[in-house]
């Protein structure tokens, strides 16, 4: 249990950077203070990663049934900007996000420049579930061999995913988020296949 | 045996630190903190401008603990900097609010409102006062009661007199174009990185921050030939400026509502440089442009070489080394120039046994083909 | 007036910016991802880059080790240590395999790092290109245009000239197949322990203003022709006079009173490690 918030966002931070170094590693984050924890709408995880990475400094865009109120508040807590999705640094999509706005998020959101890649979204996914599995294959760097995994999306997702990073450098970076508390990455760099 | 490694690393920084502690103090004297605010005012001013922090108290602070020394006290009170937290950002400030302590203008012989020198030792002979090493205090005392009874009365009123920009002046002619003012939010290079081609912002705030001796080496390089920019001052004046801060959020922002939180002293240029262009049928015509130098507290010289640089960098394609931004931007900062020329000084020897491996390779290789 | 300090120097806002920085870095292996990058304490050249870095890793549970050309003792490394310590109250250690961050200058150590170990080195100049080109807008367009050929130029005319390359330390590598990128002046020799690492790999540059990062198990080859392949540091028939060690970085160091050439790790608390394995209680002082 981590009650400052100063050690709470480096231990988050801590966790999220070894899931985006080990893209398919399944990362369970530190337990927060239970008032951080109830502060937004939204998994445990997906809070704790928006108090570790979104500022003044940055934009977002929510996907979410809720999204009024929900941005409302990430605002006032956090003081990041809410804005049209091909502004955003940062996608953060919910448990009740539909399907056609993800798609529209994945095929509009920023993925830099030939010269400025870092310039592209950053998202965080809530998805259940999320687990090891045999859906999906992920390799590529930071993965020794390979990681099978089972998280729920659907195939359009990973489709989209795939057009808009066929231009390496250019990107876009997901962090996923479950009901467990865990996180799980894939960078730009990570190749994604259909098992079977 | 158990081998330990012989801790000679943290022995010797710790005498050396004791050491620069002893030479500091063992003469016994103390200067005061509010001593170097009163009679240093330009170190002052230096440091706060190279710094970009505007507190005369952490300023003079820095300088004692750097023993005057600029490098020192420009980087301590940067890194100190870093530490604060960014709660608020001001609102523009009008130039045209200032109280103005001095203002004068090269352009023009008489300017509206007038040359006005305030204290300045542009015309005082640089004359070694050896009266100053037995200055008293109470001879001082009756100095300053002197100035004080010979000044006129004190006037109540409830105007403030303000002076008009010379440019305006200009303007009202034509010779100077109106520019649509641009509320692009600008650029913080010390919060974000910058990128080439630079916003304009991001080139004033380097410009500003930069060491006082490398923006006037740069404005005079500029001057003696290495660039093409020939000004003229137009203005520079010296004086406070209020600084007025918003809370609410952006959509609710009424002037009426803003916080007063304090006056800073700025030095201000803005230079007059004839330019010509070509029009689409091969005319010349010429105009003229301004460039920009403002810096905190009294900095004329570095202001007025900013202004220079500002118009050198505002033309990067004439072909000098003063109209080539990461040339002038990226050399000119004090804290980046001293560490990477003072990082010399640490230890290199395994590069240099990297260097030492490959000369010797190389011999190697050319004396088996002679021998060949 | 007293002043409070964070823990580990920066406010959070800093700190939010590194990091942020540094996942992108990471998702781009190879790239340099500019940064604000605030003044600390120490001065500029002298590690603020791999320092801020530290700064935006550690926590209260870290241990920490730091390095300068493989010694722990290094004044440098030392001064370093002081200043985390100083703003964190983390521990601090010597053996590179108790250490979760290694913040280091110039070498890599010799003990294989694993997958709970973090490795920050510190580069003065993170432009490969630099030498080839002065300007940080045109390198930056080579880089997307992945347009290396000046680099290879510049080998291919070392070779021509001289009849080798003669780089040093900093021998430029190309990572997960795409950026060109400088690995720090580490020496050639060490070039090789960034490929396939099990630890991450965080490369800093606090003048210049870039964060660059090699995940783990990614690919990374130093620039080199089929026929003049890539060479290592040549320590054949040397030994360390301390341990015997003779696959590890030698510093080559001069007998004051007779003048002969000895060799020794330069990796400090490597050449302890080898001397105590065979060893017993008696505590005697080295000059490692």
């Amino acid at each position: 249990m981590v009650t400052d918030q100063v050690h709470y966002t480096q231990n988050v931070y801590r966790d999220v950077l070894n899931a985006m170094s080990r893209p398919g590693d399944i990362v369970c984050l530190v337990e927060a203070d239970s008032s951080f924890a109830k502060t937004f709408n939204c998994f445990r995880a997906t809070s704790s990663l928006l108090f570790t990475l979104l500022d003044h400094d940055v934009t977002y865009h929510l996907i979410s049934d809720d999204s009024v109120n929900m941005s409302t508040m990430i605002t006032a807590y956090t003081l990041a900007r809410h804005v049209p999705v091909e502004e955003a640094d940062f996608i953060i999509v919910l448990m009740d996000a539909q399907e056609s706005e993800v798609e529209h998020a994945l095929k509009t959101c920023k993925v830099g420049t030939l010269r400025d890649p870092h310039l592209s979204a950053t998202w965080i996914v809530e998805t259940e579930p999320l687990q090891l599995g045999k859906e999906i294959k992920l390799t590529g760097p930071g993965i020794e061999t390979e990681t099978l995994l089972q998280v729920q999306l659907a195939q359009t997702f990973w489709d989209i995913r795939k057009e808009r990073l066929s231009e390496f450098p250019l990107g876009l970076d997901i962090i996923f988020t479950n009901r467990r508390n865990e996180v799980l990455c894939m960078p730009r760099t990570t190749i994604v296949e259909k098992v079977g | 045996m158990a081998y330990v490694a012989v801790k000679g690393g943290t022995e010797a920084i710790e005498a050396s630190i004791n050491l620069l502690n002893y030479e500091r103090i063992k003469d016994k004297r103390i200067i005061e903190v509010e001593t170097i605010i009163s009679t240093m005012r330009s170190l002052v001013d230096q440091v706060m401008s190279e710094s970009s922090l505007y507190s005369p108290f952490l300023a003079a602070l820095a300088i004692k603990q750097a023993e005057g020394s600029m490098e020192e006290a420009v980087f301590l009170l940067r890194a100190h900097r870093s530490t604060l937290p960014r709660l608020y950002v001001s609102e523009s400030v009008d130039m045209n609010d200032m109280f103005v302590e001095r203002r004068i203008s090269a352009s023009f012989k008489d300017i509206p409102g007038g040359q006005l020198l305030g204290a300045t030792p542009d015309y005082k002979h640089r004359l070694l006062n050896f009266d100053l090493i037995d200055e008293s205090a109470f001879h001082n005392e009756k100095l300053i009661n002197q100035y004080k009874s010979a000044l006129p009365p004190y006037v109540n009123t409830t105007e403030v007199l303000r002076y008009p920009k010379v440019v305006e002046y200009l303007r009202k002619e034509g010779l100077f174009p109106t520019y649509e003012p641009n509320n692009e939010e600008p650029i913080d290079v010390t919060k974000e990185n910058i990128r080439f081609p630079i916003a304009r912002s991001a080139r004033l705030q380097m410009l500003t921050r930069g060491q006082t001796g490398a923006v006037t080496s740069l404005g005079y390089a500029s001057l003696r030939g290495y660039g093409a920019v020939h000004p003229t001052v137009g203005e520079v004046r010296f004086g406070s400026i209020p600084i007025h801060v918003n809370v609410q959020s952006e959509a609710e922002i009424d002037p009426d509502d803003s916080y007063y939180i304090g006056e800073i002293k700025l030095s201000e240029v803005e230079s007059f440089v004839p330019v010509t262009t070509s029009d689409e049928n091969g005319n010349d015509a010429l105009h003229f442009e301004i460039g920009y130098g403002v810096c905190f507290g009294r900095n004329e010289t570095k202001a007025i070489a900013m202004s220079i640089l500002d118009q050198c960098l505002e033309h990067p394609e004439i072909d000098f080394p003063t109209h080539d931004e990461e040339f002038v931007l990226l050399h000119i900062d004090s804290v980046e120039s001293t560490g990477f020329i003072s990082h010399l000084k640490l230890p290199h020897y395994v590069t240099f046994q990297s260097k030492l491996d490959a000369v010797r390779n190389t011999k190697k290789e050319r004396d088996t083909s002679e021998t060949n | 007036m007293k002043l409070i300090r964070h823990f580990a120097y920066f406010d959070e806002g800093a700190k939010k910016e590194i990091r942020r920085a540094t996942l992108k870095a990471v998702a781009i292996p190879g790239y340099q991802v500019p940064f604000a990058s605030r003044e600390v304490p120490i001065g500029r050249g002298w590690g603020t880059g791999g320092l801020q870095l530290t700064l935006s890793l550690i926590g209260k549970n870290d241990v920490l080790k730091v390095i300068d050309q493989g010694s722990d003792e290094s004044v440098n490394a030392v001064s370093i240590k002081k200043l985390v310590q100083e703003t964190t109250g983390v521990s601090c250690t010597d053996d590179t395999r108790k250490a979760s961050i290694i913040q280091s200058r110039h070498r890599i150590p010799e003990v294989p790092l694993t997958k709970e170990q973090i490795i920050v080195l510190q580069v003065p100049e993170p432009e490969p290109l630099r030498d080839i080109e002065k300007s940080e807008h045109q390198t930056k367009i080579l880089h997307a245009e992945e347009d290396y050929s000046g680099a290879w130029l510049q080998l291919f005319e070392q070779i021509m000239i001289i009849g080798s390359t003669t780089t040093h330390a900093n021998h430029p590598v190309v990572v997960n197949n795409r950026y060109v990128m400088a690995p720090s002046p580490i020496p050639r020799f060490d070039n090789e322990k960034m490929h396939q690492s099990e630890a991450l790999i965080l490369l800093g540059a606090g003048r210049e203003k870039k964060i660059y990062a090699v995940p783990p198990y990614t690919n990374v080859t130093s620039l080199a022709f089929d026929d003049y392949t890539f060479r290592v540091e040549n320590f054949d028939g040397k030994a360390c006079h301390l341990c015997n060690a003779t696959d590890v970085f030698l510093d080559e160091l001069v007998n004051e009173e007779t003048g002969e050439t000895y060799f020794q790790c330069n990796d400090s608390s490597y050449c302890l490690e080898r001397l105590n394995k065979k060893t017993s209680r008696e505590e005697v002082e080295v000059n490692v």
